[in-house]
């Protein structure tokens, strides 16, 4: 006799209200150590799809299922009390966002404890202390005794998503959903992450993951399904989804994965033809001063208690003319620093910025403020840089300069050289999408005509579909004016995509420098190879 | 408000034709949540009883009738009569101006205060910001009504003490948060990106610090507006307000608590008319900061 899967849903369909469907007829199976992955973009339902099956669908929400079978149990007609006991025994809920997730002013150690407690595992208090220094061990958290008794926040982010994995493995279930498990991770901490998720797969429960990140699923993933606005557009096994994608959607989201292969490609689908503007051919690099130069940067800041913290200790680098310089690093190396040292919003203790050759960020900043115009800046969260008052409209006017005559044609130009039609003049940033918001950000940075643009982290809060186009608007506005970025990411398929040059930073020491090639291929430096080394990267090549 | 149609007259000036601008002011109406005009309808009550208090009262709101004395609401006396057989209604509607009056005072008193030593807080750098702040400590120390209190005992009870009494004391707390409001707005992002577009300081302050820290004012103004009447009517319950024959709400509230175990209509229904008054109030000041916040659009 077969046995009956761990785990089949038949036609998901989850409501808010009335007519306002975000999961529309999903279907699929899980068995014991398989792993199926949902992927897709923000607003597919793929998180909706896994928090039903725990339950946690969010209020209002009405989640319907022609079937829905727990290792051969049909869970539908169970009474609630019931089903809250199978998901809570069998089936372990990973959340995404550790910080927000664990309670702030509870130890660690006491919320693994509190699943154990209410399931009457483990019945005495000795026995589940042990019990969740034994876990927190299994799940590679260092010192467990000790963290056990600590709060989230004095936790690292990997040591956070470890506990919560562990809280979710407690009661040993037979299937783990973990819901964009490593989204605020740095990559050698996701490798370490998704190494764990794999090691519980091995030892035989099944496991259903949530990520928009390709590059991870495909490394996880047997089974995949791919969503897109609540319904599944491709389903299959995951070589085969990978290699040849039956799905057009699937096709165009493997297509706008950065990496080393996309270099010198478009990586979304062409649009209307961008407008033909007057090009302004990039100068030649060979002037004798290159366009910014950074002489040995150190910054300091103080902490809370008083002692010193060396965010940057001692940076140099040097950005020509028509060329993109990528920095390179995990959270804390001091990357956005220096971008706000380059900025001159932050003053560096030692070493200065030159700009043109001429002192930048040692001038005084009245001085300064009329040079300004040639650089500018493009945040990760354009919503915050925006004036929530005012309209986009305003918000590029803002930054044209003073004497620019025709300013209601030159704010059209810009919006069409970013793609966005003239009726957004009047939209409000919050009224826009993310990747609306980033090419607004984009047309005021590039409005004053600068030579340098310093883009920290552009597209880090972006779906890869709007990244993609958001890197190939930056691409063509360096081909067409010329201009010089400054590239700061953590993603090493972004900064391989665009970059000439790299710059890798490590707790506030630039590490390796060099061409991009040479650096990402062919790494020297023993933390380079790691943190290269560390990404995930798409597991089958697309055929052509 | 004028933010409102500010808001109102750019998009006018984009829709050119007379058809556009007259679907938008339809959607601009009907966008409008129904709350909002019942609140302005009352608000407006209200102040047509201040203005023209002679529109609304049935009775001679200082008659008194020795045969029809504590009389409960019925049709001819709608709000009830008192001790002295006065129309409750009558006396409410009378005395709408003179708490207006105190509200509106003491709430602009307050906000002047609050806004020059918020501001200056807000702004002035860290020497000004210790000194102010450590001055509104000292004042915190004091229990808000005590301030008030030790007014009102100090001079006469007047229109006039009380709304200075009623507006010093409102003032620090108010001062507190709106130096909190100008302190987070210089850290947000858009003023870090004036900065960097080259932006004066003087530009940065009166484009995006301003308004921005100013924002939540309008909620505080219209809350404030509401709470210091009934402030004054807490004095007045203590025997500090505005000598008894004057209806003013917080008197007519003193006036009554003798009677309310038989006469409970001489408390509720001024105190009615102060709740109302103050969720109306409310009510429209919460939905113009939705509006200012851009979180509302009615297109």
């Amino acid at each position: 006799m077969i046995n009956p899967p761990l785990l089949a849903v038949d036609n998901l369909r989850v409501s808010f209200g009335r007519g306002n469907e975000v999961v529309k007829g999903v279907s699929f199976t899980v068995e014991a150590g398989r792993c199926l992955a949902i992927v897709g973009e923000s607003g597919s339902g793929k998180s909706v799809t896994a928090r039903s099956l725990v339950g946690l669908a969010g209020q209002g929400a009405l989640v319907q299922a022609d079937r829905l079978s727990f290792e051969g149990r049909d869970l539908t007609a169970l009474p609630d009390r019931e089903w809250r006991r199978v998901r809570g025994r069998h089936i372990g809920f990973v959340l995404q966002d550790a910080l927000v997730s664990l309670d702030q002013l509870r130890p660690v150690g006491r919320e693994i404890a509190e699943g154990l407690q209410l399931h009457g595992e483990a019945r005495s208090r000795t026995e589940r202390t042990e019990h969740v220094v034994r876990l927190l061990e299994r799940v590679g958290v260092p010192e467990p005794t000790v963290k056990a008794r600590q709060l989230p926040h004095e936790l690292s982010g990997g040591q956070r998503q470890r506990a919560l994995i562990a809280a979710s493995l407690a009661l040993d279930p037979k299937l783990l959903i973990a819901d964009e498990p490593t989204t605020a991770l740095d990559v050698t901490v996701q490798a370490r992450i998704l190494d764990l998720l794999a090691e519980t797969q091995a030892r035989g429960k099944a496991l259903i993951l949530i990520s928009h990140n390709l590059a991870v699923v495909s490394r996880m993933a047997d089974e995949v399904i791919v969503m897109r606005r609540g319904e599944v557009v491709e389903c299959g096994a995951a070589d085969q989804v990978f290699r040849e994608p039956r799905h057009e959607y699937t096709r165009r989201l493997l297509n706008a994965v950065p990496s080393m292969h996309s270099r010198g490609t478009r990586l979304a689908p062409a649009s209307a033809p961008r407008p033909s503007l007057p090009v302004q051919p990039a100068a030649p690099s060979y002037a004798e001063n290159p366009l910014l130069q950074a002489n040995g940067l150190v910054k300091r800041f103080r902490r809370p208690d008083g002692s010193l913290h060396t965010a940057v200790r001692g940076v140099s680098f040097s950005l020509n003319t028509g060329e993109t310089l990528g920095i390179v690093g995990e959270s804390g190396s001091g990357k956005s620093t220096v971008a706000r040292m380059v900025m001159a919003l932050e003053t560096p203790d030692e070493g200065e910025v030159l700009l043109n050759g001429a002192p930048w960020t040692a001038l005084p900043e009245r001085q300064r403020r009329k040079w300004r115009r040639g650089i500018s800046i493009v945040y990760q969260d354009p919503l915050s840089s925006f004036d929530p008052r005012w309209t986009v409209e305003r918000v590029i006017e803002d930054s044209l300069p003073k004497d620019e005559a025709h300013r209601r044609a030159r704010v059209t130009e810009l919006l069409e050289l970013v793609s966005l039609s003239n009726a957004f003049r009047i939209r409000r940033p919050l009224e826009l999408s993310g990747g609306q918001r980033q090419r607004v950000a984009i047309a005021r940075a590039i409005a004053s005509r600068p030579k340098v643009i310093v883009c920290d982290e552009p597209v880090s809060a972006l779906d890869v579909s709007i990244q993609a186009q958001i890197l190939d608007l930056l691409g063509d506005l360096k081909h067409q004016f010329g201009i010089s970025y400054l590239f700061i990411s953590h993603d090493l398929g972004v900064i391989h995509h665009l970059s000439d040059r790299v710059l890798v930073m490590s707790q506030g020491e630039a590490v390796e420098s060099g061409d991009v090639d040479d650096i990402l291929l062919r790494p020297q430096c023993r933390y380079t190879q790691d943190l290269v080394a560390a990404v995930p990267r798409l597991r089958f090549a697309l055929a052509a | 408000m004028s933010s409102t149609s500010t808001i109102t007259g750019t998009r006018l000036g984009f829709s050119g034709d007379f058809r556009r601008r007259l679907t938008y002011v339809v959607t601009f109406v009907t966008s409008i949540p129904v709350s909002v005009y019942v609140a302005a309808f009352i608000l407006g009550g209200f102040v047509l009883a201040a203005l023209a208090p002679g529109v609304l009262r049935t009775h001679d709101p200082f008659r008194t009738d020795l045969f029809s004395t504590l009389q409960a609401p019925s049709l001819s006396h709608i709000f009830g009569t008192d001790q002295s057989g006065r129309d409750v209604f009558s006396r409410v509607v009378q005395g709408t101006a003179q708490s207006m009056a105190i509200g509106v005072g003491a709430t602009t008193l307050s906000m002047s205060i609050a806004l020059t030593l918020g501001i200056a807080a807000g702004l002035g750098g860290r020497m000004a910001d210790s000194l102010i702040s450590r001055f509104l400590e000292v004042m915190f120390a004091f229990p808000n009504l005590f301030l008030a209190l030790l007014f009102v005992t100090i001079f006469d009870a007047t229109t006039a003490t009380l709304i200075v009494a009623v507006g010093v004391g409102t003032a620090p707390g108010y001062a507190r948060m709106i130096r909190g409001q100008f302190l987070a707005v210089r850290r947000a992002g858009y003023v870090e990106a004036a900065t960097a577009l080259g932006h004066s300081w003087q530009r940065i302050v009166r484009q995006h610090i301003f308004p921005n820290a100013m924002r939540p004012l309008v909620v505080m103004i219209t809350l404030g507006l509401g709470q210091s009447i009934v402030w004054a009517s807490g004095l007045a319950f203590l025997g500090l307000g505005v000598a008894p024959p004057s209806p003013e709400w917080g008197a007519l509230l003193d006036a009554g608590r003798d009677y309310v175990v038989n006469a409970w209509w001489l408390e509720v229904m001024p105190g009615f008319a102060i709740i109302v008054f103050a969720l109306s109030v409310t009510v429209i000041g919460q939905h113009l900061q939705d509006r200012l916040e851009g979180r509302f659009h009615p297109v």
